[in-house]
């Protein structure tokens, strides 16, 4: 696996008077999902149409797996899919129609489109929709058709602006299992979303943009990733409580908010039981152990973990 | 040719395809033509083939022009062309597919009617019938052509379009279908012929073949175009290739029987053609700040000539050659020198104006043309004759004083333009 499999160097974009990139920077590895997040007008879907060679910046490069976009767009164009923030499906087709003609200008051969389409189809639970006329579909069924034509052809990067936008609460959560099916499956992902929370359910990275000039990208998981941070619920003197934790294994940072403990921890569920054996054998009257969540919200607000 | 095989070989035409030719529109096709067949039948009409040619005109150039230009429009309305920008298919092919594919039906239609043919009465001229084949292609290319250029200044339009493509479309097929239809029989009857580089050709033949070459030309403009949207950069190369072609064709009439015309001659009207093309050409495109940025930031030479604007390397081989022709003692020198003056004016006239205008940039650029080209000479040439009307106009015999007057306006319009880019160019 590369370590830039998608390489951004001072990327400079422009509309008008206005510089919506101003010199960009970053790199993300092969195989991480990485959640592009920003205010509105932060530049993400400009951001998202130059890596796909949509828009061409007026300096800087971008490479996908050592294509240069820029010199490139047409081989670059295979290896990527980008599902945009609208739908972009042919309504007058039917669904199974939308899938083989996705496929085939990403020069898919002929053999593979029809299982291509079918396998894209089952991805996005569209299997039994195949033969509708994709005008005939919710906006909802529709978002799918969209993001399954952007990965028809298994490109080895998804770019994904507001994929859950039009979705519903049970389509979300199937977005979610499918965006960590396909990384899995070695597909490096690059997702804009303004829903913090849902990003956090399978993000490895964060790339934060804001007003288009300063990307930063943070390690959300794996070893380099800031630990956890954990909050244990107590009756009596927090203070006591956390002179109890004091050198317990695998704890740092630990912090008394609103009369419970928060501590950073990177240990296992075994570790986890040690711990709160630990904390009974202090006598401390434990209640609960639970993570804190909001990781990535915290991260890109600034508190770092 | 199965359906996926073909997909694979050109998605854009099996997609067309699959929207164009559905059963029901394959139905209704020929039970349209059926019924009109049977009417002029029924009407007693003397010469039926005729007639069948004229829906073939009707098919191919109203409706298949139309066609052309929704086939791209349509795209840009529902916001698949973006989906369609990230293929890895090649353009050519993207081209062609669009072209035929978005047609197919009107094509569909006019096969129908060529099978009619030998069934009815009357006969029309084979080279005629090719003329009118091929002039219907040329109407389809030059609508797609159109909507494709119109996008290029304004990528959110999203309707609109069309009817000016058609509008063009049909005008570009007006040599091989129109007056020239007419004429091409009328000079068919007179034993007319079309003298060219020396050589007698008959004037229908002249003009398919001229019709089948322009439709390659445009062609080339398409494929050059969607080439772009794939994100490809731009080069004047295809542009350059146009107007060298077009030198070498309009070069032909001047050959008239075994005479051969003035070098001078040659130079000046190549010139002639070289700046009306760099006139097209700077109508025709739009005006990027990021695209000069990008030019001015290029790091080698053969970046910088791929970010040059077409129009730029037409318009400095459209002043060689008007100073060659100066040199063959085509003209006076002091009108040269005036038209380089006015021809430089219009060039940072227009910058100016695309760079300052949001909108209605086209009305305004033929206001000024209207102000520039005809009210202020004839005012001038009112008052004071040719001598004053010189000052502002070139003007042949004019006094080398009178100069002052032409480039005067150059400066003016290179200062407006310079001030132009300095508000524009932000950071």
């Amino acid at each position: 696996m590369s370590d830039q499999f998608v390489s951004v160097r001072g990327l400079v974009y422009e509309y008008g008077v206005n510089r919506a990139l101003d010199e960009v920077s970053f790199d993300l590895p092969a195989g991480s999902v990485t959640a592009l997040v920003g205010p509105n007008g932060a530049g993400k879907t400009t951001l998202l149409r130059c890596l796909a060679g949509l828009e061409r910046p007026l300096a800087g490069s971008v490479r996908i797996d050592g294509i240069d976009v820029l010199e490139q767009p047409r081989l670059a164009h295979a290896k990527l899919g980008f599902q945009q923030d609208f739908f972009g499906v042919y309504d007058d087709l039917s669904v199974r129609r939308n899938l083989l003609h996705a496929a085939a200008i990403q020069g898919m051969d002929e053999n593979d489109m029809e299982a291509a389409a079918v396998w894209a189809a089952e991805a996005v639970s569209l299997s039994n929709r195949l033969e509708d006329r994709a005008g005939t579909l919710s906006r909802g069924l529709r978002q799918r058709l969209a993001i399954a034509r952007s990965m028809v052809h298994r490109p080895r990067l998804l770019l994904m602006d507001e994929p859950a936008s039009g979705l519903d609460p049970e389509a979300r959560r199937e977005l979610s299992g499918l965006i960590r099916t396909l990384n899995m499956a070695g597909m490096t992902i690059v997702v804009s979303s303004h829903i913090l929370a849902e990003l956090e359910d399978y993000s490895t990275h964060m790339l934060a943009l804001r007003q288009g000039r300063a990307a930063e990208v943070a390690v959300l998981s794996g070893e380099t990733a800031p630990k956890s941070r954990w909050r244990l619920g107590l009756i009596g003197d927090a203070r006591d409580a956390l002179a109890g934790m004091q050198g317990a294994a695998k704890v740092a940072d630990c912090q008394i908010i609103d009369g419970e403990i928060e501590f950073s921890f990177d240990g296992e569920p075994l570790d986890r039981h040690h711990l709160l054996r630990h904390l009974m054998e202090q006598g401390v009257m434990v209640t609960s152990l639970a993570p804190t969540g909001g990781h990535l919200e915290k991260l890109y607000m600034g508190e770092r973990a | 040719m199965t359906g996926i095989a073909l997909l694979r070989l050109n998605p854009e035409l099996q997609r067309c395809l699959w929207l164009e030719l559905t059963p029901t529109r394959l139905v209704l096709m020929p039970a349209l033509l059926a019924v009109a067949v049977a009417g002029l039948h029924l009407s007693g009409v003397d010469d039926l083939a005729q007639w069948v040619q004229y829906i073939v005109f009707f098919l191919l150039v109203l409706w298949g022009g139309r066609l052309a230009a929704d086939s791209f429009v349509e795209e840009v309305a529902q916001g698949t062309w973006d989906v369609q920008r990230l293929s890895a298919s090649n353009p050519w092919a993207m081209a062609w597919g669009k072209l035929l594919g978005g047609t197919s039906y009107v094509w569909y239609g006019a096969l129908l009617c060529l099978l009619v043919l030998p069934f009815v009465r009357g006969r029309v001229d084979m080279v005629d019938l090719a003329t009118t084949l091929v002039g219907g292609l040329a109407a389809q290319a030059t609508a797609l052509l159109v909507v494709l250029l119109l996008h290029r200044f304004d990528a959110s339009r999203r309707r609109g379009s069309t009817t000016l493509a058609q509008m063009l479309g049909i005008i570009a097929a007006v040599p091989s279908l129109g007056p020239m239809a007419a004429l091409s029989s009328a000079a068919k009857g007179w034993g007319g012929t079309m003298a060219w580089y020396g050589n007698s050709i008959p004037v229908p033949a002249f003009t398919l073949v001229n019709e089948i070459i322009v439709v390659a030309w445009l062609f080339l403009g398409i494929a050059w175009l969607i080439r772009l949207q794939l994100g490809h950069a731009p080069s004047p190369w295809p542009y350059l290739a146009f107007t060298l072609y077009q030198i070498a064709f309009f070069q032909g009439f001047l050959f008239q029987g075994g005479l051969v015309p003035p070098f001078a001659v040659i130079l000046g009207s190549s010139a002639l053609v070289a700046a009306s093309l760099t006139y097209l050409s700077l109508l025709a495109s739009p005006l990027y700040v990021t695209d000069i940025k990008r030019l001015l930031r290029a790091s080698d030479w053969a970046e910088r000539w791929d970010w040059l604007p077409s129009w730029l390397p037409v318009a400095v081989l459209a002043v060689a050659l008007g100073a060659a022709t100066v040199a063959a003692g085509g003209r006076e020198w002091t009108l040269a020198a005036a038209i380089l003056a006015l021809f430089l004016r219009d060039i940072a006239l227009v910058a100016a104006v695309r760079l300052l205008a949001r909108r209605r940039t086209a009305m305004l650029l033929c206001v000024l043309a209207v102000l520039l080209y005809w009210l202020l000479p004839e005012v001038m040439d009112g008052i004071g004759g040719d001598g004053l009307k010189a000052w502002i106009f070139p003007t042949r015999d004019a006094a080398p004083v009178s100069l002052i007057g032409p480039w005067v306006q150059a400066a003016a319009a290179l200062v407006l333009a310079a001030i132009a880019w300095n508000r524009k160019k932000g950071v």
